[in-house]
């Protein structure tokens, strides 16, 4: 770090390292993966560190909420069970309507499209540490074959996309990070709209949906998955539920606020689908 | 044989404050927010050290950040570099007892620096609420990178004193 350098006057120093991170941002911007090798080299070494610090972190943290979560549990318990009595009534009516379904679906060959998607479990070791950003890091990577563009779920709903690779980690960005767009549509309508990331409203405990056309039929608390339009997430995925619909200036589109499915703020293991959305050739 | 010492004790020092800013200052973020222990590392190294190790340590560790963060390498190298930079010039008024200088540096630099950020990766692509961001973001990142920057900058003077080459060439 510090050997020949004595002579160098630090100003041509600083101007050197300034030309190097130009050089740096320029071919990281125009190749993938560029910098995969010191990506690997920081998986080998400090990654297993960040897990184990995480794993401590986690463990102290569930204990201190099983203390806390007690009492909520038993009330939570009872009204659970009630709704479940009320589920499985619900079931069986769906449960005939599935039989229904895949009948169709035969006749319609359709059955392929909707299988089940297979899936990685992965663990939160870091988060981008940034203020700025909802970026996240996960301890699986191309070793367990996550690659880039892969779609990342907690839960029942959407987290985010696996947006770098390194042999044993993964770095996530969410759906609520500032430069995350989603297209997405209404569970009871064809429509499509885009779902925006927002570091100022999600302090708030939202984001922010764009763009839907003004003819289509919302309302407060329906449903937002994922269109398959999308060039990147599987579609079918929840993303979560708006609320405060309001008609654009341009009275053309509308556009409304969505609560996602997802708590973020507590996310310590994720779901990663393996299956990469084919994009039409 | 120094040398080797002082290197291993800067390369465990960015690892520990790594480690805390990454994974554990998670769990200790107040209103989402996680204090800046790496800019705080890096103007209390330029400032006790000198300005050239604290350029050389800024453009390592801001690498190591923007390997972390993925997608664009090179922006926080080079942010950190600059706040190396900066901080260096005032190591020829370096003198053990003053906190007071090296604190008002951090809190300083860790506006500018996210100042950088905002103009950066948010005013480039029309979030223009200032307002917003500099009260939810940028100040309570200062008073909070402050507060830990009493007690790390206490530390890591006790640590990197040791560090110091022995013939300092002061400022320029």
């Amino acid at each position: 770090m510090q050997e020949e350098k004595f002579e160098i006057p630090h100003k041509y120093l600083l101007c050197g390292i300034t030309i190097l991170c130009f050089l740096f941002i320029l071919i990281s911007m125009l190749f993938e993966n560029s910098f995969s090798f010191c990506r690997a080299i920081t998986d080998k070494t400090i990654a297993p560190m960040q897990k184990g610090i995480t794993k401590v972190c986690d463990f102290v943290q569930e204990k201190i909420d099983v203390w806390e979560d007690m009492q909520d549990l038993k009330s939570e318990n009872e009204a659970l069970k009630q709704q479940v009595e009320q589920l499985n009534l619900e079931n069986k009516i769906y449960m005939e309507e599935q039989l229904e379904l895949e009948r169709l679906r035969e006749l319609y060959q359709l059955d392929d499209q909707y299988q089940d998607y297979e899936k990685v479990g992965a663990r939160v070791i870091g988060t981008s540490s940034m203020n700025w950003f909802d970026n996240f890091v996960i301890d699986k990577g191309s070793n367990d074959g996550i690659a880039v563009d892969m779609n990342v779920i907690c839960g029942n709903g959407l987290v985010g996309i696996v947006t770098d690779v390194g042999p044993d980690t993964a770095v996530v960005r969410s759906i609520i990070d500032d430069a995350s767009n989603v297209s997405a549509i209404f569970l009871n309508s064809d429509k499509l709209c885009i779902v925006q990331g927002d570091a100022k409203s999600i302090a708030d405990g939202y984001i922010k949906v764009l763009n839907i056309p003004k003819e289509v039929e919302v309302n407060e608390g329906d449903e937002l998955v994922t269109s398959s339009v999308s060039d990147k997430f599987l579609p079918g995925i929840t993303i979560g539920y708006v609320e405060e619909i309001t008609v654009d200036s341009n009275n053309l589109t509308k556009s409304a606020k969505l609560y996602p499915a997802v708590d973020f703020e507590n996310i310590h293991e994720v779901l990663v689908i393996t299956q990469l959305k084919q994009s039409g050739e | 044989m120094v040398k080797i010492k002082k290197m291993l004790i800067l390369i465990l020092c960015i690892l520990v404050c790594f480690l805390i800013q990454t994974s554990l200052l998670p769990y200790f973020s107040l209103a989402g927010i996680v204090p800046n222990v790496m800019l705080i590392l890096v103007v209390s190294y330029a400032y006790i050290v000198g300005q050239k190790e604290g350029m050389l340590l800024g453009f390592f560790v801001g690498f190591l950040m923007d390997l972390f963060c993925g997608e664009l390498i090179g922006p926080y190298a080079l942010f950190y570099t600059y706040i190396g930079y900066f901080s260096g010039f005032f190591h020829f008024i370096y003198y053990t007892e003053i906190i007071i200088l090296p604190l008002i540096l951090i809190v300083g630099l860790d506006f500018v620096f996210n100042m950088g950020i905002y103009v950066m990766f948010f005013l480039l692509r029309n979030r223009l609420d200032f307002g917003f961001y500099f009260s939810h973001i940028i100040v309570p990142e200062m008073i909070y990178t402050l507060a830990v920057g009493v007690f790390l900058y206490k530390l890591l003077h006790m640590v990197l004193g040791h560090t110091k080459p022995e013939i300092s060439e002061g400022g320029m």
